[in-house]
This record gives structure tokens, sequence and C-alpha cells, in this order.
């Protein structure tokens, strides 16, 4: 181990940490929210709009991150879309995550037992307040930890994102390994970084579970 | 609670019910039901599994769309409203909402939301429906659960309680709305048998005070001791009705008179 090495190349890593965490963040909330429309749209009536929900899921779950990736960057341009490395990095991991989520959404409300909604309609409470007080509460609850899986998961594939230059860690430390011809020191900077990410994330979901689910512990 | 009557002392039609059919698919559950509710009196509802007992009640609150027929409370037809051309069309359901303002169900499950404390269950109605402020539907709240003897439970949550519990919060749920009818889809049978007697005792309470009670009940006891009326419900149609009385001591049908004897055979001689 050579320890010098992170004099030289620490504020190159640590920027690219930056940058994975402004990515994953805004993967992770654009993700959470298309996650939402595409629960409510399997939710509509209609063979159209079912369809384009399985065919989401089947395009997005079924195959792998890399390879979105790789054909929306590269083989963006052939279809007039050049986007920059950024703006697909970020749009993959939302559009990827989504996918998931729309499923963890449907769970999470499907779980909630009907009567608890009868309830809510035979003591005359609108749909929007039955929403907002008896349904929402109760199924974020219930998501927080698949959520938390799928965030995590999400986090350590945004390493992927590297094959296209988005200058996140991933990419730092290939660079600092090739220009250094090291191996231990860069990687094994890059697993304490990503693990001290899911750390945190991890302290803070499950903190959040144990405020929402206070109700059933009591 | 007062009890309203006309001038000739008569008590009113709380809830009527005209020739309703209730269909699932190709599956009839009501074959055509004619039933009156006077307003005081305690209605219960008796009959095996399958007799339509609860889809008749739940069609009362619209919880079941019924397809023919009328349910009508205080007059007025539930779920369905005239349209242009004087056809029978469907009501949205905050219109339907509006005209069940006076009815109120409690359910065999209780049907508490867990995540709300007893308090915040029993103020629901009154904060989130009736928009009464915070301090003012506390107190009110901490009344209905002290009427039913609840109000030392208020902070916890409903699924630290027992069923018997959880049953007495959601009647005080149900009071909250301040309903003129209540009913009661077998309020007891979701819970342990020394419990039964706990929450039959609070509903008890409730028809002396002169509340329109329709309970859908297997508790031939309570029946028999609270109730005005008794109706016998059999494959989808009223078998019997009549006052207690007459049904339990008298009963002319052949069928309700097996129904009897299987559940007097099953719990001793209680009735």
């Amino acid at each position: 181990m050579d320890f010098s090495l992170y004099l030289e190349f620490g504020p190159a890593l640590l920027k690219g940490f930056t940058y994975t965490v402004y990515v994953c963040s805004l993967g992770l909330l654009l993700g959470l929210a298309w996650g939402l429309v595409l629960y409510l749209i399997s939710l509509r009536p209609g063979a159209l709009w079912r369809w384009f929900y399985r065919g989401y899921l089947a395009t997005f779950r079924g195959t792998p991150l890399l390879v979105q990736v790789y054909l929306l960057f590269y083989g963006g341009p052939f279809i007039g879309l050049s986007l920059s490395a950024e703006f697909v990095g970020v749009l993959c991991l939302a559009l990827y995550v989504a996918a998931y989520f729309a499923e963890i959404y449907r769970s999470g409300f499907e779980s909630l037992a009907k009567g608890q909604l009868e309830a809510a309609q035979d003591l005359g409470m609108s749909r929007i307040t039955t929403l907002v007080k008896i349904q929402l509460p109760q199924m974020l609850a219930l998501i927080i930890p698949p959520c938390l899986n799928q965030t995590i998961i999400m986090v350590k594939e945004s390493a992927i994102l590297s094959v296209i230059t988005v200058p996140e860690m991933t990419t730092a430390a290939v660079r600092m390994a090739t220009q250094t011809f090291t191996v231990v020191e860069p990687y094994l900077f890059l697993a304490l970084a990503y693990w001290c990410l899911n750390f945190a994330i991890a302290k803070v979901a499950n903190y959040c579970e144990l405020r929402a689910t206070h109700y059933l512990r009591s | 609670m007062t009890q309203q009557t006309h001038a000739d002392n008569t008590p009113r039609t709380a809830v009527e019910l005209v020739k309703l059919r209730k269909r699932y698919d190709d599956n009839e559950v009501l074959k055509g039901i004619d039933l009156n509710i006077l307003e005081g009196q305690v209605t219960c509802i008796i009959g095996g599994s399958g007799s339509g007992k609860s889809t008749l009640l739940r069609c009362i609150n619209f919880l079941e769309v019924y397809q023919e027929g009328e349910v009508n409370v205080f007059g007025k037809t539930i779920g369905y409203g005239m349209d242009e051309q004087g056809n029978r069309e469907l009501l949205p359901k905050s219109l339907v909402q509006q005209e069940l303002s006076e009815v109120c169900m409690v359910f065999q499950q209780f049907n508490l939301w867990p995540h709300l404390s007893v308090l915040e269950n029993v103020m629901a109605p009154l904060r989130w429906v009736k928009g009464v402020p915070l301090a003012q539907a506390k107190q009110r709240a901490l009344e209905l659960l002290t009427k039913v003897g609840m109000e030392h439970k208020a902070e916890v949550y409903p699924l630290s309680l027992s069923g018997g519990q959880q049953q007495r919060v959601a009647i005080a749920r149900s009071l909250a709305k301040d309903p003129k009818i209540m009913l009661f889809d077998e309020p007891t049978s979701a819970l342990d048998p020394e419990l039964v007697g706990e929450v039959l005792k609070v509903m008890q309470e409730l028809a002396q005070e002169g509340m329109t009670m329709v309970v859908v009940t297997h508790e031939m006891g309570f029946a028999a001791q609270v109730s005005d009326q008794v109706v016998f419900l059999a494959e989808g149609k009223i078998e019997e009705q009549g006052p207690p009385s007459k049904l339990f001591n008298a009963p002319s049908s052949p069928k309700l008179q097996s129904f009897l004897e299987t559940w007097s055979s099953r719990n001793g001689a209680a009735a």
C-alpha cells in the first residue's frame, strides 16, 4: 500500500465521490417520481396502457443496465439523440430503477386491507383524504425496506456509468489505476466509498422505517 | 340521542327496501327483498352463511352496488338518480356519501386504521370529514371513547388492543359521524367468546338510547332480548320476519325451525 498516492489522487477521487452522490440522488428522485407515474399508468383501464406498462418492465427489468447505457449513449446518435454522458447516466439510472419502484408501489398499495378503505368511505372520507391520511402513511412505511434495497442496488450499479465516461468515482479510480499501474489503492478506496455511501443510506432508511412503523410496536 | 317522531307518535320509516335485487355476475344473492325499518327500532338479520344477510346490509350503505329495486333512507333512494331521459343512473361516490351522511357501519373486522392512535381514529371523521376544530374534535372523541369505556386507551394504537376493545373503539368512531342509523355487520363474529359481552353491552346501550340499528348477527340471545324485529334470510329471500318472541318461540317456516335447532344444539340452551 502506497498511501502517498492518495495525496495525489485524493482530490480527484473525492470529486468522483461527490459526483456519484449527485448522479445517484438525481437518479433516485427521478426514479421515485417516474415509478409513481408508471404505477398510476398500470392502474389505468385499457389494453394500450397495460401493454405499455408491461413493455416498460420487460425492457428495463429484463435487460442489463450496462446494455441500456450503451444503447442510449452510443446508439442514440443514430436516431438523432446526441446526449451528454452525464445526462444519459442520470436518465438511465432513473428509467431503470423506476421499473422496480413501480412494482414496489403496487405491492405497497395492494397490501392494505380493503376493509380500511371501506371504513373510510363509509365514514364519509373523500378519495383524496383517504389517500393522504390512510393509504400513503401506511404504504410508505411498508415500502421503505424494498425501496432501500433497490436504492443500494442502484448506487452500486451506478459504477457502470464509468463505461460512458460519466465523471463519477469509478471513472476516477480507474483513471488512477491506469496512470499509476496500481490496483489495490484505487479499488480499495472504491470499495470503502461505496460501502460508506450504502451504509449511510441504510441508516437513514432504517430511521425512517422506525419512525413510520411506530404504530406496529406500541 | 332523541327519537324523532311524527305528531301522532308513530315512528317514521328509517330504511325501506323495495324489491331489492343484487347479483354478482350470474349469481343472484338478493332475490327481491322488501323490508321496512322504523326509526328507533333494532332490527336483527339472521340466517345461515351465504343467505345474503351481509350483502343486504352492505347494500344499505352502498358498499355493494345493487342492480334492481330501491334502498330508501328517510325516503331518499340511495346510489341512483335520474338522468334527463328519466332513466336510472349511478350517482358518483361523493354524492352517495352525502346521501348516507346519517348512516354508519360497524364491521366484523373492526377496520380501524392501525397507523392512527385510538383517539386519532375516533377524531378522524370529525377532523377530516366534518372539519371540526382540533380541540373540539378531541373533546368529542374522548366523550365517545368514555361512552364505550375506552377512554383509558386513547393514546395507544389499535393493534395493541383486544378484539372486543377494538370493536368498541370502532363503534365510537362510527358514532363520531353522528349517525341516525347504525349498521352492524356481524360485530362479534371475529371475537373470542369472552369478549362478545362487552361489545353487546355497548350495542344494547345504544339501542336503549333510541338508535336505529340494523344488526346482522349470530347472537340469538342479543336478537331475542334487544331487537324489535327479527328478519330471517334464506337463499336471498326473507323467509320469515316478525317480533323476536314470535320468531324464536313459534317459528312457522321449516327453514327457520331447522336453523334454530342447529343453532341451539351447538350453543346449548342459551337462547
